[in-house]
């Protein structure tokens, strides 16, 4: 019905259009009756020019609709709202149907009030019948477990729409205003990730999680606030921003009533049924009916949507909410550097992303020069990793070795005994580590980047005194104790207790850990337990994860056998359980019921490093796939002269460079004093560990039989890689993490524009600004210009960047938007646009190394030139494919069915399906 | 008696380098390749600051001549326990046409000034195997020299050294002060760790000319030519024995 906008529709619509308005427009001198073709022209010229003045105002009256909707009751869940949107505008590329572009709904009123005696709009938003809601559609929804009680604002009915008989016009004018997917068609791309999913991930179910407030840990304060108070009703939110914390408590995701697709939409009527509808001229009269009413007009949808929103603004209990609402406001969104963070509003801040960060002084870079070569010649004459996988662990001179080449401290600072690297010269010598033994760096990481991390970043001077310098000499080793039986990813529900003494000297400790790395070599562990903490405001006591050092002197400690594992052999993993172990009060690290934070802390700290370490293991992969190709003739020819090998090479070296540059830029960013890295340092990790497997992979497959040889090195390689994609926070989790952290920053951003058109003189700058951004991106120039500090040999691949940003940011605000909280529960969708993110960030720090290459006129320049360029194309085209894919109606279906498939499949307990043959 | 120990640390090509000739021929390609302490040298340092240990010495000065990044050499030593360093500067381009006697030279009056005891040098360096510093040396100070040590004891005023000599080993006695040069058996030389490589950067390290030491370092010698060893030809198959004897008389072998 409702094609892209080509001459032929423009004109009609307009035309349209007109004659509708004529008749109730007060005359104009400037308009000539509609009689002749040159008249016709002329009134289409006005139109159009009344159209661009609207277009002004566009952005400025979006905003007092879109964002004007009151907070929700703390006592009640949100309101299951759902615009029914039937299908208005044809994505010309992704077929989707559903895809609302919103800034239609303000030309849309614009053009509407324009033409039409339409309540005036600024500031008073009385409910008027004119723009009065049907009931919510329930069924659009999964079921609402609170009926409404009795202070929810009332749901209006619908009036019969007669007073406003020009409603198709809206669509005719959206045609105009839409804007469109900024990119060509996808071609189909090879894509290092996979973009399935797990559907039944479990998601952190505690309240405390500090994913939400990335900021540094306090220096253990005594009786600390509580940061994040737990939204259960008892205590409502108060200074939670809305959208809430990601990782809220959510009733578990409902089944889907039969019909409902994934989107929990109501099956709507068929683009066909709805342009036999428009075209019988139904719409003017048919009420809407219900969800599944066939005969559902666009221009009513999109009215209801309207006064959904002025309504619920008129119908705000004022007296009572407005404080809340102000006190929520009044929270300052986090000015937050992270190009990752930003970009999840359509924003591409580049403060530290470019120039590429190089944060080593002429000292350091001394001082790292000389670390690399002693540690090098370490790794290649002491440690054999044949020997460390067979043995199953680190041969014992070697781990001697280790502990006196000062391995074990290398981030403890020089006065504690340690070499007091920063984060950029220790990546460089985990490189090291990570190209010669992954179950050495295993050792090592489990023992300094999580096993004493804590004491180091969130420990008081004396736990730093006691413990640093037998740690960093290696004297003691640490190990990091989160994971137990029953709670991997939901790192929030560990059962590990902690109960403080009558006299609160000591607390004793109950519970078993288990996959401890280091466990059974370990004298000092960070450990992870529940305690009782007692809110000094409610006097309610509840059970919070606290950090403990535990040393196992302190008695009660034990451990299990060596596990046997794939890969990381070498590599000492084992339970520990403590048994009524006594731990000194003074031994709490980072204040009592702080754990969660505690943890999230050390781990984003830690993860860079594992993407040094892995650019390292890549090296050496791409290394051995080169020694063979080069050498190696078949059909007369080196194989390294066929394109299937050429490609193979091609790419490995292109995932080692995103990964290379990800694992420096990070490390310069924190070295910097930045603390806005934690989703480039989980971008890092879930790349990196991606990458490399998919370098080593095809490494082998370059090598033929002999990669799968033992003999070759690269075997153990592969299986030492494989724990890195589940680690630390799996990839799964860290993705969902990434998606919702950015959606929340995202949502804040909203939020504070919402304030702002509270008071819109004082706030005209942001309004403006902001109103800008989206008037231009409707109307599709969005500002895909060039990225400052980008090499000009790269502009095209900088303004490709820009504007998948650009459209990133704006699905993101549109899923905001259509899901609310909701979307906490769309993995399928979250999984997507984690992709897209980990895309766009490798986009940017690709583009950034490979710019500050050929400024600096490095010899390899052009090479990086030409990495950077193709990577930077693919990834715009995943990052379409998976955008389109969270808007798409035949993607929305098949994730139904993907949601479906799984669900049978774990009814029936196996393959559904039955062989072919029969038996 | 506590002994003052110079020892004599020089930057070279990495063993593990292979050598490139530069398109001029008169060297060998330096620039982007990476250097380390001649192996030789290492052992030296190891074995004085073993003595220092042992509480022989009471200080182990590293001296090196250089380039500026004869430094990180030199930091390489101080990291492996030597007490402080003295860089003579020699820029680069003079650095090619320095010659033993040069340095010997320099090494003496560094001797003479710093009132040392013993130095111990490697028997030679990996670049331009000369063999010739410790001797020569040990001759400019008039010195003792107990050359190639695969053991050193200390006795009273005297060294008791073990050489390795074509078929077999010598032992020697030197008195003190004596130069000694280190062969590939003396001892392991032990990692320059982390945590003193970072120490060491607090080490002093005392810079100087040669000319601040009143050492002409004009060459003697002009290179002429630097030559990759010459590649194997390729040899012929023959079909027998009678072939063979053929050929061989064809190049007059016999």
């Amino acid at each position: 019905m409702f094609h892209y906008p080509s001459s032929s529709s423009f004109s009609s619509c307009c035309s349209f259009s007109s004659s509708f308005y004529c008749p109730l427009t007060p005359p104009s001198p400037f308009i000539p009756p509609l009689s002749t073709p040159h008249s016709l022209v002329i009134h289409l010229l006005h139109f159009l020019h009344r159209l661009l003045l609207l277009l002004l105002f566009f952005f400025f009256f979006f905003w007092l609709f879109i964002f004007f909707s009151p907070p929700d009751p703390p006592s009640l869940p949100p309101p299951p709202f759902r615009p029914p949107f039937p299908l208005l505008l044809r994505d010309p590329l992704s077929m989707s149907g559903d895809h609302i572009q919103r800034p239609v709904y303000l030309a849309l009123y614009i053009t509407v009030s324009y033409y039409l005696p339409l309540p005036p709009l600024p500031f008073a938003f009385p409910p008027t019948p004119l723009l009065q809601a049907p009931p919510i559609p329930l069924s659009l929804t999964p079921p609402n477990p609170h009926p409404p009680s009795s202070h929810t604002p009332p749901r209006p009915h619908l009036h019969p729409p007669t007073t406003h008989p020009l409603t198709p016009q809206f669509s005719s004018t959206t045609l105009l205003l839409a804007p469109y997917y900024p990119f060509p068609p996808p071609p189909p791309s090879p894509y290092p990730f996979t973009t399935t999913t797990l559907a039944t991930l479990p998601l952190p179910s505690n309240s405390s999680h500090p994913y939400h407030h990335p900021s540094p840990l306090p220096a253990s304060p005594p009786n600390p606030p509580t940061p994040y108070p737990s939204p259960t009703p008892s205590s409502p939110p108060t200074n939670s921003l809305s959208p809430p914390p990601p990782f809220s408590p959510c009733p578990p995701y409902p089944p889907s009533p039969p019909g409902n697709n994934y989107h929990g939409r109501a099956p709507s009527a068929s683009p066909a049924q709805r342009t036999r509808a428009a075209a019988e001229g139904k719409l003017a009269s048919a009420p809407a009916s219900g969800p599944s009413s066939g005969g559902r007009r666009p221009s009513l949808a999109r009215l209801w949507f309207l006064s959904y929103r002025l309504q619920s603004t008129a119908a705000q209990p004022a007296a009572s909410k407005a404080p809340a609402k102000e006190r929520n406001m009044a929270k300052k969104i986090e000015v937050n550097k992270s190009f990752v963070m930003n970009m999840f509003r359509g924003a591409a801040v580049t403060e530290q992303a470019i120039p590429y960060p190089y944060t080593l002084s002429e000292e350091q870079r001394e001082t790292l020069e000389m670390l690399v070569d002693p540690t090098e010649k370490f790794f290649e004459e002491v440690n054999d990793p044949a020997k460390n996988d067979a043995l199953e662990k680190v041969e014992d001179h070697t781990l001697e070795g280790l502990k006196e080449l000062g391995a074990f401290g290398l981030q403890v600072p020089a006065e504690l005994g340690g070499v007091g690297l920063t984060n950029t010269q220790y990546a460089r010598l985990v490189e090291i580590v990570g190209s010669h033994d992954l179950g050495v760096g295993i050792t090592l990481g489990a023992h300094q980047s999580i096993g004493f991390k804590g004491i180091l970043i969130a420990g008081n001077p004396e736990q730093k005194a006691k413990y640093l310098p037998k740690c960093a000499s290696g004297e003691t080793m640490a190990a990091f104790a989160l994971t137990e039986p029953s709670s991997g990813s939901d790192a929030g529900s560990i059962r590990s207790r902690a109960v403080p003494s009558e006299d609160g000297s000591h607390y004793i400790l109950n519970g078993s850990k288990i996959w401890i790395s280091n466990g059974g070599l370990a004298e000092v562990f960070t450990v992870f337990a529940q305690t009782p903490v007692t809110d000094p405001k409610s006097g309610v006591t509840k059970d919070k994860v606290t950090a403990f050092i535990v040393e196992r002197a302190f008695g009660g400690v034990s451990h299990g056998l060596p596990e046997k594992k794939m890969g990381i052999k070498a590599s000492n993993t084992a339970e520990v359980y403590f048994e009524d172990t006594k731990i000194p009060a003074e031994n709490v690290l980072g204040g009592v019921g702080n754990g969660f934070k505690v943890a999230m802390e050390i781990l984003n700290n830690g993860r860079f490093g594992m993407a040094g370490a892995l650019s390292g293991t890549m090296r050496y992969s791409i290394k051995k796939a080169l020694d063979f190709a080069t050498t190696r003739i078949q059909f007369g020819q080196r194989i390294d002269s066929f394109g299937t090998i050429q490609e193979k090479l091609a790419r490995m070296a292109m995932l080692h460079y995103v990964t290379e540059s990800m694992a420096y830029m990070i490390s310069s960013n924190m070295d910097s004093g930045s603390k806005d890295y934690h989703l480039e340092a989980a971008i890092s990790k879930v790349f990196a560990s991606e990458a490399a497997w998919t370098v080593t992979d095809e490494a082998i497959q370059v090598m033929g039989g002999m990669g799968f040889m033992k003999e070759s090195g690269l075997e153990r390689v592969m299986r030492d890689l494989r724990i890195f994609r589940i680690f630390e926070g799996t990839n799964d989790i860290l993705r969902l993490f990434v998606a919702l952290t950015g959606l929340q920053y995202a949502g804040g951003h909203l939020k504070e524009l919402q304030k702002a058109l509270k008071n819109p003189s004082a706030n005209m700058g942001l309004i403006l600004g902001e109103g800008t951004k989206r008037a231009k991106r409707a109307i599709g120039f969005g500002n895909g210009g060039p990225i400052e500090g980008v090499h000009p040999n790269l502009s095209d691949s900088a303004a490709l960047l820009n504007r998948a940003v650009e459209a990133f940011g704006y699905t993101c605000e549109g899923m905001l938007m259509k899901h609310g909280k909701d979307i906490v529960h769309r993995q399928f969708l979250l999984n997507r646009l984690a992709n897209s993110a980990i895309d766009l960030y490798a986009s940017i720090v690709v583009l950034s190394r490979a710019s500050r290459s050929l400024t600096e006129n490095f010899p390899s320049a052009a090479h990086e030139e030409k990495i950077a360029r193709v990577w930077v194309n693919e990834a715009s085209d995943r990052i379409q494919l998976n955008l389109t894919a969270v808007k798409s109606n035949i993607s929305q279906k098949n994730f139904a069915d993907l949601e479906a498939i799984a669900k049978e499949l774990c009814e029936h307990g196996g393959i559904v399906a039955e062989r072919p043959l029969g038996l | 008696m506590s002994l003052k120990v110079l020892v004599g640390v020089k930057r070279v090509i990495d063993y593990a380098v292979k050598i490139r000739v530069r398109p001029d021929k008169l060297g060998v390609v330096t620039d982007g390749v990476k250097h380390s302490m001649n192996p030789f040298d290492e052992i030296a340092i190891e074995e004085a600051v073993r003595l220092k240990e042992k509480k022989i010495a009471k200080e182990v000065i590293a001296v090196s001549c250089g380039p500026a990044q004869a430094q990180e050499t030199i930091r390489t030593a101080l990291a492996m326990g030597a007490d402080r360093g003295i860089h003579v500067e020699v820029p680069a381009k003079e650095m090619e046409k320095l010659e033993p006697l040069h340095v010997s030279k320099i090494l003496a009056k560094l001797v003479e000034k710093e009132g040392g005891d013993l130095l111990i040098v490697g028997k030679q360096a990996i670049d331009d195997d000369t063999n010739a510093t410790a001797q020569m040396t040990a001759s400019l100070l008039n010195w003792p020299q107990a050359t190639f040590a695969s053991e050193i004891k200390k006795t009273d005023g005297e060294l008791e050294v073990t050489r390795e000599i074509d078929g077999g080993l010598e032992s020697i006695k030197v008195k003190l002060p004596a130069v000694v040069s280190a062969d590939l058996r003396l001892n392991e030389p032990r990692y320059a760790t982390l945590p003193n490589i970072m120490k060491a950067k607090k080490k002093k390290i005392q810079k100087m000319k040669p000319g601040d030491l009143s050492v002409d370092v004009t060459p003697h010698l002009e290179v002429v030519e630097v030559l990759d060893p010459p590649v194997r030809e390729a040899g012929i198959k023959v079909d027998d024995v009678e072939g063979l004897v053929t050929k061989l008389k064809e190049a007059g072998r016999i």
